[in-house]
């Protein structure tokens, strides 16, 4: 599937060990635990999935088509990384309404930028860390740092994915007291869910910028606004 | 080594180079100095890294350090406890600190990992403040941990460790890289000491064993409200930091010397 390699770079950025901050992130499962839209391992999954259906989608098609939008840049245009940027970074800016989420988003996207900097040096990351003062958006971020790394557009699509399943997974593991074997399982069986949604997001990436999907959770949008305001929070999302 | 005069200010633009870095000495043997802002913009403040168990006085350290650096330091504050607002607030409520330059960041529930394996928020934040306020002195306090938490030296020049009698008097012969690594241990509560049953000079020789040389201040932060032993020391790696940067000709000479 890695046609162009980066096989060993994308386990990299898969593990949650990469230092890019996203442990203090929930995914919006704690926000979901606290509302009582999370309760167990049944409503986990059925949240999983959901995410993975709509933000999941949207992010993941976006770091394809930044992915995708590079690489035409570099062999077509023969100019550098800037314009695919920007207007990827406009599209993802579009696609959130709710000012937590940009914000959390931007600040995900230097950390990640900073992380990969000195991992894949060059000019590509140079570019998305100077994009906004505030940083890229984050799935802007990981197209960015997946094309300096040499990961294809599909593979940077299932990345993007992998993260949306496993963090709130991880969180929820961590505030609920779940046997961390199920949701290992839990995960395992969402694999085919993300290598679907994957291929749907690369797809998506190959069509015109303004027609990349936007989906949304309402409840998830409305949760987060109220949680990012809660002064008993463990998670920043 | 304790100033009585104020720090004077230096240039905020000279980079530090840290093969000459009068901090260094508390670091593992065999390791390199601080890569956190290497390659970054160069920075002047002091980042001091406060953990320790639950309970200890860490929040409390914070809250003297403030009073006694008030009058002359630029400061600024990053709590990481769980409850992190009530951390903040007492701070604000206790008037040491303006609000604006207190900052709480979230961990996740894992707050060794958010000071040690992925310091990316605590980091970011800290360099929001140091952007803004251009500080003397930042302070990053750990959420209460066990004996094993220590931060990155990517994200603190210095770490104090904050333990307290109460714990009992074989705290520091039990070891564990926040006794035995930090910069600076912090016994507090001396003034519980006869009531717990705590042996001072057992906790004084355990850490002198134990710390390869580095200091141990016994304090009671509720009888000295500006943790004057702790201040001592920070005012003297702040002396240290500017000495060298004029030695090294990195910075302007401010007047009356360092």
């Amino acid at each position: 599937m890695s046609a162009d390699g980066g096989a060993a770079a994308l386990l990299l950025l898969a593990d949650g060990r990469f230092p890019a901050g996203g442990h203090v992130h929930s995914g919006g499962a704690e926000a979901a635990l606290l509302d009582g839209r999370l309760t167990g391992p049944d409503s986990l999954a059925a949240y999983a999935v959901g995410r993975l259906h709509t933000t999941g989608l949207v992010d993941a098609a976006l770091t394809a088509a930044v992915v995708v939008g590079l690489a035409a840049d570099c062999d077509q245009h023969g100019c550098g990384p800037g314009r695919t940027l920007r207007l990827l970074d406009a599209e993802a800016e579009a696609r959130m309404a709710m000012a937590p989420l940009r914000e959390s988003s931007r600040r995900l996207g230097r950390q990640l930028t900073r992380a990969a900097a000195g991992c894949w040096p060059g000019p590509t990351l140079v570019a998305v860390a100077a994009l906004h003062p505030d940083g890229p958006h984050q799935s802007v971020a990981l197209g960015a740092v997946a094309n300096a790394a040499g990961i294809g557009a599909l593979d940077a699509a299932r990345l993007s994915l992998h993260h949306t399943l496993t963090t709130p997974l991880q969180a929820a593991l961590r505030l609920g007291g779940l046997d961390p074997f199920a949701v290992a399982a839990l995960a395992a069986s969402l694999a085919p869910v993300v290598d679907e949604v994957a291929a749907e997001a690369a797809q998506a990436a190959t069509g015109p910028i303004d027609e990349l999907p936007c989906l949304v959770g309402p409840f998830t949008e409305i949760a987060a606004v109220e949680h990012a305001a809660r002064t008993d929070r463990l998670f920043a999302t | 080594m304790q100033r009585t005069d104020p720090v004077p200010p230096h240039d905020p633009g000279h980079a530090h180079d840290h093969d000459h870095d009068p901090l260094a000495a508390g670091r593992w043997p065999g390791l390199s100095g601080p890569t956190g802002d290497g390659g970054g913009p160069a920075r002047r403040s002091l980042r001091v890294g406060i953990g320790g168990p639950v309970g200890s006085g860490k929040t409390e350290l914070v809250s003297c350090l403030c009073r006694a650096f008030a009058s002359d330091l630029g400061l600024a504050v990053v709590t990481n406890d769980i409850f992190t607002r009530e951390d903040a607030a007492i701070l604000e409520r206790k008037g040491v600190l303006p609000t604006e330059r207190i900052r709480a960041v979230q961990t996740g529930c894992c707050p060794h990992t958010a000071i040690r394996d992925d310091i990316s928020e605590n980091l970011d934040t800290v360099e929001q403040l140091e952007a803004r306020f251009d500080p003397d002195l930042v302070l990053v306090e750990s959420g209460g941990d066990n004996l094993t938490a220590t931060f990155s030296y990517a994200l603190v020049d210095v770490q104090i460790f904050v333990i307290d009698v109460s714990g009992g008097d074989k705290v520091p012969r039990k070891g564990g890289p926040g006794i035995t690594r930090s910069d600076l241990l912090v016994v507090n509560k001396t003034d519980l000491a006869e009531m717990v049953g705590a042996d001072l000079g057992v906790m004084a020789r355990d850490a002198e064993a134990g710390r390869g040389g580095r200091p141990t201040a016994f304090v009671s932060l509720r009888l000295d409200p500006r943790a004057e032993p702790v201040a001592a020391w920070i005012r003297g790696l702040l002396a240290d930091r500017a000495a060298a940067s004029l030695a090294l000709g990195t910075a302007t000479a401010p007047a009356g010397g360092a």
